[in-house]
């Protein structure tokens, strides 16, 4: 039986409430950027640190709008409570970026002592705590914070007139600070205030506003010793890049721009652009226009926008760039430049105008926060390669990014250390690669042209040094052989001609023999590195076909040990040796189907298919192509084959197999894929015929076709860990991204072509032309 | 006997299974869910059958287009108290579409035993003790919706069912097809905004035609 009702509130220990606060600003520079936040959430135009040396003091003031008792009471008062929570623009129309109640503490953390001021248009009050007060046994609601009703100014409670640094004090008196605002005094700092934290602040707060900001508010920073030009925070900023991509995301679309600032070509334009083959538009864009394009949502490889609009503007920026490169790329001069990252940071985070941090912190471990490094790792390609993509490296790459409390699921982490880890996080960082991967495909295109054309001038220089110094020596020869002519007459001599009469040469013979052994050599060293290569493509193959199909290999192992098993269970317990025996019989044909994956798998890395020769394409390929329709008809695919009878191709046995296997891979992938209705018909045709006198090969499939994120450029495909498999806003990703890649390298290697383009066409099914010709064929 | 229904696109393990479950346990019989074309065919099915848990293997792509996973997000839309399991020949971490919990996704593996192996039986037990103690809950849950289904009858016999109908439409569908409510005459289950839609196209039509006639 319930008597006596009471109730009894919640309470906290005050050290408690102590200890939340500081594991949230656990860091000085967590402290100040929250005391800054505070003043430009409050609408002040200027904010002012100041650092007394002589009396290890710290001063503030901002000149906003102060707090009123009544705010002061509910919501600077009370742990949590923030007056930002609800309504978060201010009355100028900023963007209010706290909301969690806890940026007081950054005083706490900051020191021991806090005496504030605050002048509202209600009046003044200073309010005055020890932190100390938290410390011991008391209850949150037992420890007490004085206030008082003021007159004093601004200015006069942080006592300006006897500032030791008098030049900037003369600058902060001419500043706003006669009205509203809030002032501190900040005594038993915690921290020593030496020169290396002050410039660890600074460049802190460098790099807390974007550029553009601090028009409508800046901030000053100093000692007693720091000059007035020093004082006076301004925004870290990018003045010279090689390019700039500035990108906006606007509902279903991605646009972005791509300015091009890193080529010089020294005068020869006309020539470069020429021999090189950049068109009309191309040209236009080396010259400062700005590349314009626009992707939907869907187009990125992306489902539908998580996170709302939100916008950026990032650089590439050189820090060094050797020689050759330099003339080879027609790089403008850097030479001096400095590493920017240093001072600017990488690609950092904003948030309504504030940063998020520790993105882009140069020394944090989020500085790469979108893993630029690593990705470089996994593609290590030259700018000017043939094959492979150029990967900008995480030093290289500066910006901003600018987002928005009104963006969904980018909710800032509980300890405010950047954005909470999720579907919308993950959704920005891809994005991010997106647009980093158009302008790295744009310089690549550059790079590679540039390369060809430097490649071509290359060989012609050799050439005509070495016509150059034939000619030279001919023409001493000549000389000589003058002089010794008239010298001859004159003496009248019967001698006959000595060795040196003839023109200067080593041995022809000699000659000869030393290129044919060093060509054999040079050739062999790089026959070896082929078949290396080639091994490991198809290793490679091996790998893609098997996970491919690892869903039926592990039925089919599964099916082999449920059959074995359900057998022994009959004898076992039913004594069913007639149902045991249909188990057995069914295990033996599931068995039997392996022998169809191996076919391709482990078959396809023989020794004799490792060897360059002359193949009938057709009697070649026979058995392979039985494997696979044996597989496809088991998988319900409908394989129609045809091959030319009079093909002749100078290829290795597992090259053209990779090409082929890696494309109806591709095509099982896409059949298997779940759309809104079923596939009407699983088919793939090869068609392999002779076109005078190259190979070309026609093959198309009837699946889904190219997802969005590479039906307006199919190309994409062809670049490495490309994977179409993946189910956008998840995580998974169950192609490897190779099959393609590998596909175009061994094209490649037979100066060969692949066309994709009829997929920009085709609502649904495959494309792919490939010709294979040149030396090969 | 509870019934657990069985849907895959390639059932060669379905006897398999059944006799691997009838040994283990008396109360539970596997039901092959099959002759399907669409979801709305499969549900149809479970309906009929009067289904008290279902497995469903994942990659049915091949044969109806969609995956067990999708299948399961449609079940659960229209009976909510169905408990489905995932049965897979994959890894069940390679399953990430998110429309299922890793908890109730299993390798179809679970019912190779390898001759009677102590830890492969303990394993397979304990994931029948799931199936048994999920197809309990449904038929609990059947039987407490039947008080709920009376209340909602007892207002329709009084037109003052209104906003609920909807509600009422969906309970009547379970229950009675698992039979624990009397079919109803279909002109009870037409709703009131049906019949006034009716009527109007019915006026129309009479309208259109006596047009026509002039």
């Amino acid at each position: 039986m319930r008597k006596r009702v009471r109730e009894i509130g919640f309470d906290v220990d005050a050290y408690t409430a102590r200890l939340i606060g500081r594991e949230n600003v656990s860091k000085l520079e967590g402290a100040v950027f929250e005391i800054v936040k505070n003043a430009y959430d409050a609408d002040a135009s200027v904010c002012c640190l100041y650092y007394s040396n002589t009396e290890d003091r710290i001063y503030i003031l901002d000149n906003g709008w102060g707090m009123k008792e009544e705010v002061l009471r509910t919501h600077w008062m009370t742990i949590g409570n923030s007056s930002k929570k609800s309504s978060y623009i201010t009355k100028n129309g900023r963007i209010q970026t706290g909301a969690k109640g806890i940026g007081r503490f950054a005083l706490d953390r900051m020191s021991d002592q806090c005496d504030m001021l605050t002048i509202s248009d209600e009046g003044s009050l200073e309010w005055i705590v020890d932190w100390r007060d938290f410390d011991g046994s008391k209850r949150i609601s037992e420890v007490k914070a004085r206030v008082y009703d003021t007159d004093i100014r601004l200015l006069e409670h942080v006592g300006i007139e006897s500032w030791k640094n008098r030049a900037v004090a003369a600058e902060i008196e001419k500043c706003n600070f006669g009205g509203t605002g809030t002032a501190f005094c900040l005594d038993h700092l915690h921290d020593v205030w030496n020169e290396k934290t002050m410039n660890a602040l600074r460049n802190h707060l460098e790099n807390l506003l974007p550029p553009d900001v601090t028009q409508k508010f800046c901030i000053w920073f100093f000692d007693d010793s720091t000059s007035v030009e020093d004082a006076l925070i301004t925004s870290a900023n990018v003045e010279s890049y090689d390019y700039r991509i500035d990108f906006q995301v606007t509902a279903n679309l991605v646009n972005i721009q791509i300015t091009r600032n890193e080529f010089d070509f020294r005068g020869e334009e006309q020539e470069v652009y020429t021999e090189a083959g950049f068109d009309e538009l191309e040209q236009a864009y080396l010259q400062g226009k700005k590349k314009e394009e626009s992707f939907t949502i869907e187009e990125i490889g992306e489902k539908e926008n998580f996170i709302g609009d939100f916008e950026g503007v990032l650089y590439f920026y050189k820090i060094s760039a050797n020689k050759k490169d330099q003339e080879r790329f027609y790089y403008k001069d850097i030479t001096g430049r400095a590493n920017l990252a240093k001072k600017f940071g990488g690609i950092k985070l904003y948030r309504d105008q504030f940063r998020v941090r520790p993105y882009g912190e140069y020394g944090d471990n989020d500085f790469d926060w979108l893993e630029l490094s690593a990705r470089r790792n996994r593609s290590p390609a030259g700018l000017g390669k043939k094959t492979g993509n150029w990967r900008v490296g995480s030093e290289q790459m500066l910006g901003t990014v600018s987002i928005s409390r009104e963006n969904s699921n980018l909710e800032d982490a509980a300890n405010r250390n950047g954005i909470q880890e999720g579907i919308g996080f993950s959704q920005l960082k891809r994005i991010l690669l997106f647009v980093i991967a158009e302008f790295e495909r744009d310089r690549q295109f550059v790079g590679r042209k540039l390369a060809r054309y430097a490649d071509k001038k290359d060989q012609l220089a050799a050439k005509l040094e070495e016509i150059r110094r034939l000619a030279e020596a001919r023409k001493k020869w000549e000389a000589e052989q003058s002089a010794r002519e008239q010298s001859e007459k004159t003496k009248n001599a019967e001698e006959r001609p000595s060795k040196s009469s003839l023109p200067p040469s080593a041995n022809p013979e000699d000659v000869m023999n030393l290129v044919a052994n060093m060509e054999q050599k040079q050739e062999e060293e790089l026959e070896e590195l082929r078949n290396e290569n080639k091994m490991l493509q198809t290793l490679a193959t091996t790998g893609i076909i098997t996970n491919m199909f690892m869903h039926e290999i592990r039925t089919s192992t599964n099916n082999i040990g449920l059959e074995l098993n359900a057998a022994y269970e009959a004898i076992e317990y039913d004594n069913d040796v007639e149902y045991a025996l249909q188990n057995i019989l069914r295990a033996i044909r599931v068995k039997k189907n392996f022998a169809s994956w191996f076919g391709i798998t482990i078959e396809s890395i023989k020794k004799d298919k490792r060897k360059r020769k002359k193949h009938n394409i057709q009697s070649m390929l026979e058995q392979y192509m039985n494997t696979w329709n044996d597989i496809l008809d088991k998988s319900g695919t409908n394989f129609i084959y045809k091959c030319d009878s009079d093909i002749e191709l100078w290829c290795f046995e597992f090259d053209i197999e990779n090409i082929i296997s890696n494309l109806i891979a591709n095509s099982l992938a896409s059949f298997d894929r779940e759309m809104d209705r079923k596939l009407e018909k699983r088919e793939i045709r090869l068609n392999i015929s002779k076109l005078e006198s190259r190979l070309s090969m026609d093959y198309q499939d009837s699946g889904w076709g190219l997802i969005p994120k590479y039906k307006k450029r199919p190309e994409l495909i062809l670049e490495p860990f490309e994977s179409g498999h993946h189910f956008e806003g998840a995580d998974e990703e169950d192609g490897t991204g190779m099959g393609m890649w590998i596909v175009n390298r061994t094209i490649s290697e037979y100066n060969g072509t692949i066309d994709l383009s009829e997929n920009l066409r085709a609502e649904t099914g495959f494309y792919a032309k490939i010709i294979l010709g040149g030396r090969n064929v | 006997m509870y019934r657990v229904g069985y849907i895959d696109d390639e059932p060669t393990q379905f006897e398999n299974y059944k006799r691997s479950l009838r040994r283990r346990c008396k109360e539970l019989d596997l039901v092959l869910i099959e002759d399907c074309e669409s979801k709305q065919d499969i549900l149809d099915k479970i309906y009929e059958k009067q289904i008290d848990v279902l497995l469903i293997d994942y990659k049915m792509v091949k044969n109806y287009g969609f995956n067990g996973t999708t299948l399961i997000n449609y079940i659960n839309d229209s009976m909510r108290d169905i408990q489905c399991f995932i049965m897979t020949a994959v890894d069940t971490e390679q399953i990430t579409d998110g429309l299922v919990a890793d908890r109730d996704k299993f390798s179809k593996n679970i019912f190779d035993t390898e001759g009677a192996d102590p830890k492969k039986e303990a394993e397979l037990n304990a994931f029948i003790q799931i199936l048994l103690e999920s197809a309990k809950v449904f038929q609990v849950r059947r039987q407490q919706k039947l008080g709920r289904y009376k209340e909602l009858l007892d207002k329709k016999l009084h037109g003052e069912l209104g906003a609920d109908e909807e509600e009422f439409l969906e309970l009547y569908k379970v229950l009675s097809s698992y039979g624990l409510v009397e079919k109803l005459p279909k002109n009870m289950l037409n709703s009131k905004f049906e019949e006034r839609l009716q009527r109007i196209l019915e006026l129309g039509s009479a309208i259109i035609a006596e047009h026509k006639t002039e």
